[in-house]
């Protein structure tokens, strides 16, 4: 071992035990001896029932207001109702005060020249109506008359009708947007079903764990938009377990929701058109309740 | 350009084909509202209007559905259909509501229910809980009880009707100890009192000759902890309510804050202080024997267990602020979860574990808040000038604290009383109390609810 390992072991042993006491004078904590905790004391038995369950004076019990509205009603009945100055004899019906109509003021006349005035003299204003010469016994004949122009006018509407489809048919192009417009209808479908529902969903807030429950339900509707029997939560397991008591309660929530939204009308023509059974409505409170 | 005008046209085209395939008709829900339910819950019926020692028998049956009412609304959940909006009158017969005469009145739930006097003198009240929308009975229970009883067996309806319709417990049939408090602010009177939660049923255990402050409940038994300076003594009390029995933990003269118990109810854990440093400290109520938890040199104060008794939340100045720590129940693995501005004080976790409630102070104000255990999701409930001291309804979901307001605030200046609060904030309510209250601690369930369940 030369010289300067020496002295260089000699220096770090020196500086450990410097630290280590250090250490022992200037944390107090380590030899300081952990605090014994206070000795128990013996149980001591207190009866004070007697002295001390005073019985708290009875705040004076305020009558209740009476919540109803109703004004207090007479007992006794109204007086009738008489005429300041009683007619001696009832008047008849006829002697029903007229109504004075105001007369309008007349309107200026216009100034009629002579030549117009001679007109009027010698020219109607509107003609007489002339006797209807509709006669009953002709009636049958004019009603098979109408028939048989309508079946020689029908058949040449038709062929102008299927000679103008049929250019129309030749002009039409094929329409590439259909599909889309489609989507679009039924985006809207589903926002229009979204929104109402959301109106009628009254959530369980608060309830544990709520914020991540979901739940599908399967919505059968009649062709008039009723519902055509009661709505079915899919796939939801038994839920009247009593671990289940907050995802019942939510179910039910979602259960009311449909029942009281119904009918759904706006669904009817689509489900007609697609041939589909039901509406699957699938309620996710994630994101209103910010879970 | 071309291939442009090309690749358009292949999309219109692929457009077009999807015309011919339909998709299963697919609404995803994602909003709903949270307004009340409205619920209708018409006078019980009597089989027979007799005469009773509490009053005639549809006069109870009046007060047990203006309880039942009283009770749900307070949660701020549901809404009470006026009773004169009423269509239909509820006889005692057993027959089904209609539920057409409901509907118009938007009525979600109805509450139904008999009286009738049986021979031995005893009270039967039978109760049917009917889903107006989906028209079906989903609930249906009868008790028997003595008549002077009609009020508690209103608040165990109350909590069979709410826990079906929200699917956690009810705290109805619960109660309250509080201090309180009467005198000038120099000499004020404390005295330990009981009630119902709904604030009826004021009882003092204590006759204001000594100083109590801090009582707590015992979160499965019918009993309370509290301190108490008798004869200038702190002492730490157990009051069994129902047998009516005082007990002494012990003397811990440097007791700096109030006992709590665990969630099985056997131990006490509370904070002691030796040359200015207080500890977390634990005592078996079987042995008596005192554990201590924390050693720290900065102050740990009011510790509150997990509802599964496996970690303490508590605060502590150990990092140079009051802030929340939790540790594991032998005093482990300490971690610091509050880190918002301001200090914060008495948390309190919930029965339901998923939250501990605390007291916040900063900007001139106190406030009651929430966080979740690790120390996410911090919302203050409370905005008023001091409210502090929260303590939690059985089911978790409600708070009740105390507020104080400043002293210039007219008569009621720096008087406390008792208010409640629910999860989301909104519904904060005024509990009333015959005099000036603080230190609200709730009970559990009492026992004819549990049994029940």
């Amino acid at each position: 071992m030369s010289k300067s390992e020496t002295i260089g072991w000699m220096f770090s042993a020196s500086l450990h035990l410097g630290v280590v006491t250090v250490a022992l004078v200037g944390l107090p904590d380590w030899s300081k001896e952990r605090l014994t905790p206070p000795p128990p004391i013996a149980i001591e038995f207190v009866k004070i029932a007697d002295k001390t369950q005073v019985a708290a004076p009875e705040p004076e019990e305020k009558p209740q207001e009476q919540t109803a509205t109703e004004k207090p009603q007479p007992n006794y009945a109204r007086e009738e109702v008489v005429a300041e100055a009683p007619a001696e004899a009832v008047p008849l019906p006829d002697a029903k005060p007229v109504k004075k109509v105001t007369e309008p003021k007349p309107k200026p006349k216009p100034e009629i020249s002579a030549r117009n005035k001679l007109i009027a003299r010698t020219a109607p204003q509107s003609k007489p109506k002339p006797p209807s010469r509709l006669k009953s016994s002709r009636i049958a004949a004019l009603i098979d008359r109408s028939i048989k122009e309508e079946q020689e006018q029908a058949p040449k509407d038709e062929e102008k009708k299927e000679e103008k489809v049929e250019q129309k048919k030749e002009e039409a192009k094929p329409d590439l947007l259909s599909g889309l417009r489609g989507r679009i209808a039924t985006a809207n479908l589903v926002t229009a079903l979204s929104n109402k529902m959301a109106s009628c969903w009254r959530l369980p807030a608060g309830a544990k764990g709520v914020e991540d429950m979901r739940v599908t339900m399967k919505i059968w509707v009649t062709s008039d938009g009723s519902l055509l029997r009661p709505p079915e939560p899919v796939g939801v397991g038994d839920i009247n377990s009593p671990e289940n008591a907050f995802f019942r309660v939510f179910v039910e929530s979602a259960q009311r929701a449909v029942a009281l939204c119904a009918p759904f009308p706006e669904a009817t023509e689509y489900l007609r058109e697609t041939g589909q059974q039901y509406i699957l409505f699938n309620f996710d409170p994630s994101q209103f309740l910010g879970g | 350009m071309m291939a442009s005008r090309f690749g358009i046209f292949l999309i219109l085209l692929v457009l077009a084909g999807t015309n011919a395939v339909h998709a299963q008709l697919v609404v995803d829900v994602n909003r709903g509202n949270v307004e009340p339910v409205p619920i209708a819950v018409p006078e019980f019926a009597p089989v027979e209007d007799v005469e009773t020692p509490t009053g005639k028998l549809s006069d109870i049956g009046a007060s047990i559905s203006d309880v039942i009412t009283s009770n749900l609304i307070s949660t701020g959940l549901f809404r009470a259909v006026d009773r004169n909006a009423f269509i239909e009158k509820i006889t005692a017969a057993p027959t089904r509501p209609r539920f057409a005469a409901w509907r118009p009145l938007a009525v979600q739930a109805l509450v139904t229910g008999r009286l009738n006097m049986l021979p031995n003198g005893n009270l039967r009240v039978e109760f049917r809980l009917w889903d107006v929308v989906g028209e079906v009975q989903m609930e249906g229970v009868g008790y028997t009880t003595p008549v002077s009883n009609w009020r508690r067996i209103a608040h165990v309806i109350s909590d069979r009707i709410y826990s079906r319709l929200t699917g956690e417990e009810g705290y109805f049939d619960t109660r309250i100890v509080y201090i309180a408090e009467q005198g000038d602010p120099l000499s004020r009177v404390k005295r330990l009192a009981i009630m119902d939660q709904d604030g009826a049923n004021q009882q003092f255990l204590t006759d204001g000759s000594y100083l109590v402050l801090t009582p707590r409940f015992s979160p499965n038994r019918q009993e309370i902890t509290y301190l108490s300076y008798f004869n200038d003594r702190p002492r730490v009390y157990l009051y069994n309510i129902l047998s009516n029995k005082f007990e002494v933990l012990g003397d811990f003269p440097n007791m700096t804050f109030a006992p709590r118990f665990s969630p099985d109810g056997n131990k006490v854990i509370m904070s002691l202080a030796e040359d200015g440093n207080s500890d977390i400290y634990v005592m078996d109520l079987r042995t008596r024997k005192v554990t201590r938890l924390t050693d720290d040199p900065g102050i740990d104060t009011s510790p509150s267990y997990s509802p599964d008794g496996s970690r303490i939340v508590f605060n502590s100045d150990r990092g140079g602020t009051q802030q929340l720590y939790v540790m594991d129940a032998d005093g482990s693995n300490v971690q610091r979860i509050s880190f918002g501005r301001g200090r914060y004080a008495t948390p309190v976790w919930s029965p339901r574990g998923d939250l501990v409630a605390f007291t916040k102070i900063g900007e001139g104000k106190f406030r009651i808040g929430v966080m979740r255990p690790d120390g996410s999701g911090e919302r203050l409930l409370t905005n008023a000038y001091q409210d502090e001291g929260p303590t939690w309804s059985p089911n978790g979901r409600v708070l009740m604290f105390f507020r104080t307001p400043p002293y210039n605030q007219g008569a009621n200046g720096g008087k406390p009383s008792l208010w409640s609060v629910d999860l989301t904030g909104y519904n904060e309510r005024q509990v009333p109390t015959p005099f000036d209250a603080s230190d609200p601690a709730w009970s559990p369930p009492l026992p004819v609810t549990t049994r029940q369940r």
